[in-house]
């Protein structure tokens, strides 16, 4: 059972309305309903993935050997640059969304997201503005090379493609908040009869918290990129020291946003990995209200601990002291999640079909992620290990094995809903244990240099830490190529394969296992009563 | 061919148009809070102590936080 044991009547379950929307191209540009245009971030996202992952191999192809081979160090920043805007606002904030927008209208008993219309224009303000920040490559003087984090003051000197980049944060930070507001208004308003907010799945829930904290932060992030546009462009000095300006204040506001920045990716893959565990241990989720609780705790606290990320700039005892603490009190409700999801499995009966193996290795590598974590929370150790490696391997932990192996594990739980087919079970295991493997290969030996001091956005190094980056470098193009596996197998599951039936999981109990597979096309034309 | 924007919510006409009304109001509520922000946080800077304005922002936005989780909670 995905959330709280709850009876549900089916509402009205409507006749398939393939035949009265546009067909070809016009179909996906001008499309309002929810599945399509989910489909269309989730699509968006993985181009995105492919394109930041292309960045990744190309930063790990010049770290192969030390002395430079392959590319200029200029170039070198802007791809370490590219990679991590790309990866965080083109691969898995649309990723996340795009499950939102397939399942929240699905889950709640809703037969679309409510302003259907914004719904469209929010992911069709994407493609443009990735473009833009692609095309920076291009302009003369190249892309940002400043981190994906645009710290003045060589962002305020930095060429034309910062300009670019300043322009896709605000078209992607608007398209954000676009959804976000669709989210929150769906969630609220369209709710089936019945459902109360603690009987929502905890996909839903994750997703509203979630979308309170994008509303809240994403204006601020819009706010600091343009007082950093009218600093390059317009004669102001909100953060150029020369005019007066204080650069150390853009690194506060811009963490204010940064840092639950990292929740807004990390609370969606906590909602999937909710949904797949108790379906696959065949029991109800273990302390659903407190999930609920942890997840509202980890969103507050995540607002009060953005100066862990500038310990090394200097600030009074009491500051850091009390970023320290609240840093490692967030493992107080993250704790509380991985105990109620282990409580979940223990004495179920589980199989382990491929959302479950995802599942299984989020957990395992998320809480390497999170450990991590709370060892560079104690500023001591943080001085030490602050731009090095170390801090790579954490945040990769937590991005990758946390966020995208959720997704994978939800688009293999969801895809017989949205396709109507079954998935290769043998393909996805394989896909599984390659990601898995791989991504160990490629990311665990970064904590050997990163203690070893090796700095990170450096496109050469010393002769000592060769060997760990050449197996970095082998598991970085193996999880890759990894990767090429999941595409196959999810295409292999869109022409075809064994018809799914309307739950082909038997442990699944919320609203989206009452609708035929494929789902129709407006989910509930009726809403259903939910007991 | 038309395209079909918008499906009907329920099967009641009348409550169809009050919840749309009720996500109409709850979308601009949302959208304003977000202006809010963007402008809170640009006319921070413009003060004598940038530090206590912006803490001010700071402080709103996460009051707005937790009220808007808070009242969520209890339901």
């Amino acid at each position: 059972m995905s959330s709280v044991p709850h009876d549900i009547v089916v509402g009205g379950i409507p006749h398939d309305e393939h035949a009265h929307h546009p067909k070809g191209i016009m179909r996906w540009i001008t499309t309002t309903n929810h599945k399509d245009i989910g489909t269309m971030y989730l699509w968006f996202s993985f181009t995105m993935f492919m394109v930041g992952g292309v960045m990744a191999l190309t930063i790990r192809s010049e770290l192969f050997q030390p002395g430079l081979q392959i590319v200029r160090p200029e170039f070198f920043n802007q791809m370490t640059t590219l990679h991590g805007l790309i990866m965080i606002f083109g691969a898995l904030m649309p990723g996340a969304v795009g499950f939102a927008n397939w399942m929240i209208p699905m889950q709640v008993g809703a037969p679309d997201m409510a302003f259907a219309r914004m719904n469209n224009w929010s992911f069709w303000l994407l493609p443009p503005a990735a473009t833009m920040l692609i095309l920076s490559l291009f302009v003369p003087g190249g892309a940002a090379e400043t981190g994906w984090t645009l710290y003045p003051p060589l962002s305020i000197q930095s060429g034309m493609g910062l300009d670019l980049t300043i322009f896709a944060i605000h078209i992607m930070g608007a398209s954000s908040i676009m959804g976000s507001i669709n989210i929150i208004t769906t969630i609220l308003n369209l709710r089936a009869p019945g459902m109360t907010m603690m009987k929502l799945p905890l996909f839903c829930w994750a997703w509203l918290i979630t979308a309170y904290l994008l509303i809240a932060v994403m204006p601020v992030l819009a706010g600091a990129v343009t007082m950093l546009l009218t600093d390059r462009h317009f004669g102001t000095s909100f953060f150029n020291a020369a005019g007066g300006g204080d650069p150390v204040l853009f690194q506060h506001v811009f963490w204010f946003f940064g840092h639950p920045e990292v929740y807004i990716i990390i609370l969606p893959a906590f909602g999937i990995i909710s949904e797949i565990i108790p379906t696959y241990s065949r029991k109800p989720l273990f302390g659903y209200a407190s999930m609920v609780y942890a997840l509202a705790a980890i969103a507050i606290l995540s607002f009060l601990v953005w100066a862990h990320h500038m310990f090394t700039t200097g600030m009074p005892t009491a500051s850091i002291l009390f970023y320290m603490y609240a840093t490692m009190l967030i493992a107080i409700p993250t704790g509380v999640k991985v105990f109620n999801w282990l409580a979940t499995m223990w004495k179920g009966a589980i199989t382990l079909e491929a959302p479950m193996l995802f599942a299984l290795g989020f957990l395992f590598l998320f809480v390497v992620g999170g450990f991590t974590g709370l060892i560079l929370a104690i500023q001591p150790i943080d001085v030490q290990f602050q731009d090095t490696y170390y801090v790579v391997a954490h945040f990769h932990y937590v991005m990758v094995a946390g966020t995208l192996f959720a997704f994978f594990g939800g688009t293999y739980y969801w895809i017989p809903k949205w396709t109507g087919h079954m998935y290769d079970e043998k393909l996805a295991d394989w896909h599984f244990w390659l990601s898995f493997i791989f991504f160990n290969v490629a990311f665990f030996p970064m904590h050997f240099l990163g203690l070893a001091g090796m700095p990170r956005r450096v496109p050469d190094y010393a002769q000592q830490f060769t060997d760990w980056n050449m197996v970095s470098t082998i598991g970085a193009f193996g999880f890759g190529l990894s990767q090429l596996l999941f595409l196959y197998t999810v295409v292999k599951c869109i022409r075809g394969g064994a018809p799914a039936p309307a739950k082909p999981w038997e442990g699944g109990t919320s609203l989206e296992w009452t609708l035929p597979s494929p789902a129709p096309y407006h989910s509930f034309e009726t809403p259903p009563t939910v007991k | 061919m038309p395209h079909r924007a918008l499906t009907a919510m329920t099967d009641d006409p009348s409550r169809d148009e009050r919840l749309r009304a009720a996500n109409r109001r709850t979308g601009l509520i949302l959208f304003a809070i977000a202006l809010l922000f963007f402008f809170g946080i640009i006319l921070s800077r413009m003060f004598d102590d940038p530090r206590v304005s912006t803490g001010v922002v700071g402080g709103a936005v996460l009051l707005f936080l937790i009220v808007a989780i808070g009242r969520h909670l209890r339901k």
